[in-house]
């Protein structure tokens, strides 16, 4: 798994990681996802153009880097989280995907993430939606 | 036809295991529309005799691939402890993602990736983990 990293800036920084190669495991994107946030990341984009597979690995890694990302802002509490995914609504407003494959949004779909994940297609308007 | 594959059961083996099912599938001229599901199913299937079943000891991963009228047949064989996935619960994909527990969503990927997924041991020791793909076949042209 190669890992470019860089920083966009929209209403508020955001960090964007481009993957390539399989996610199938969570090194070491989850440490540099750790170091990233160490050093003031609260926004990250992770750009799945070029990440043909996803396995369950992959999926836990998805799930770390949410629970990793996620404030204690009342808008992210355990009952507006639940109330919004009850209603459809809720969304992670710190962690976004762009470019899914079609076998990877299978993937996310099969394992409800995207529920919680919005997905973009378009690197503006996903930097934009912070 | 039948295609054999017998491999250490490591992790740095799950990209040629994923290769061995692909050209097998390949070669049994399997629609190749439904062949990135069935290696996301072998690609579980086998992560989990890995993990859960050798726990890091040293054994091997052994796999079938033919076919049985409409369907690919998969098949797993392991000397781990006996583990049946088959009897894992679903997940609950109500729940937010604080409140479900990390990973243990490849199980669950495995079945709704396939048509049908048993499991068995046998006497002598070992698992055996079949799964199915149907109707992944053009019965008109092979003149099945």
């Amino acid at each position: 798994m190669e890992i470019v990293v860089s920083q966009e800036q929209g209403r508020v920084p955001v960090t964007v990681f481009r993957l390539k190669g399989d996610l199938t495991t969570d090194e070491p994107l989850y440490s540099q996802a750790q170091e990233a946030f160490k050093a003031g990341t609260h926004n990250l984009i992770l750009d799945l153009t070029q990440v043909p597979y996803i396995s369950s690995r992959g999926l836990r890694l998805l799930h770390n880097l949410y629970l990793l990302l996620r404030t204690d802002a009342p808008a992210e509490s355990d009952a507006a989280t639940r109330a919004g995914v009850l209603s459809g609504t809720f969304k992670s407003p710190h962690l976004k995907l762009l470019n899914p494959s079609k076998d990877a949004l299978k993937v996310l779909s099969l394992a409800g993430y995207d529920m919680f994940l919005e997905i973009y297609h378009d690197l503006e308007e996903a930097v934009a939606s912070f | 036809m039948e295609s054999y594959l017998r491999v250490a059961a490591e992790l740095e083996n799950l990209g040629a295991i994923r290769r061995f099912v692909q050209e097998a599938a390949a070669a049994l001229e399997t629609d190749p529309a439904v062949i990135p599901d069935v290696l996301l199913a072998v690609d579980e299937a086998a992560t989990n005799i890995i993990i859960h079943g050798y726990r890091g000891r040293s054994g091997l991963v052994e796999l079938e691939v033919s076919r049985a009228d409409d369907a690919l047949v998969i098949r797993l064989h392991d000397r781990a402890t006996p583990f049946d996935p088959t009897e894992v619960p679903p997940p609950d994909l109500t729940l937010p993602l604080e409140q479900r527990p990390v990973g243990g969503m490849g199980i669950y990927l495995m079945q709704q990736l396939m048509d049908e997924v048993t499991y068995r041991t046998t006497p002598q020791g070992g698992n055996w983990l079949t799964m199915l793909k149907r109707g992944v076949f053009d019965l008109r042209a092979s003149g099945a």
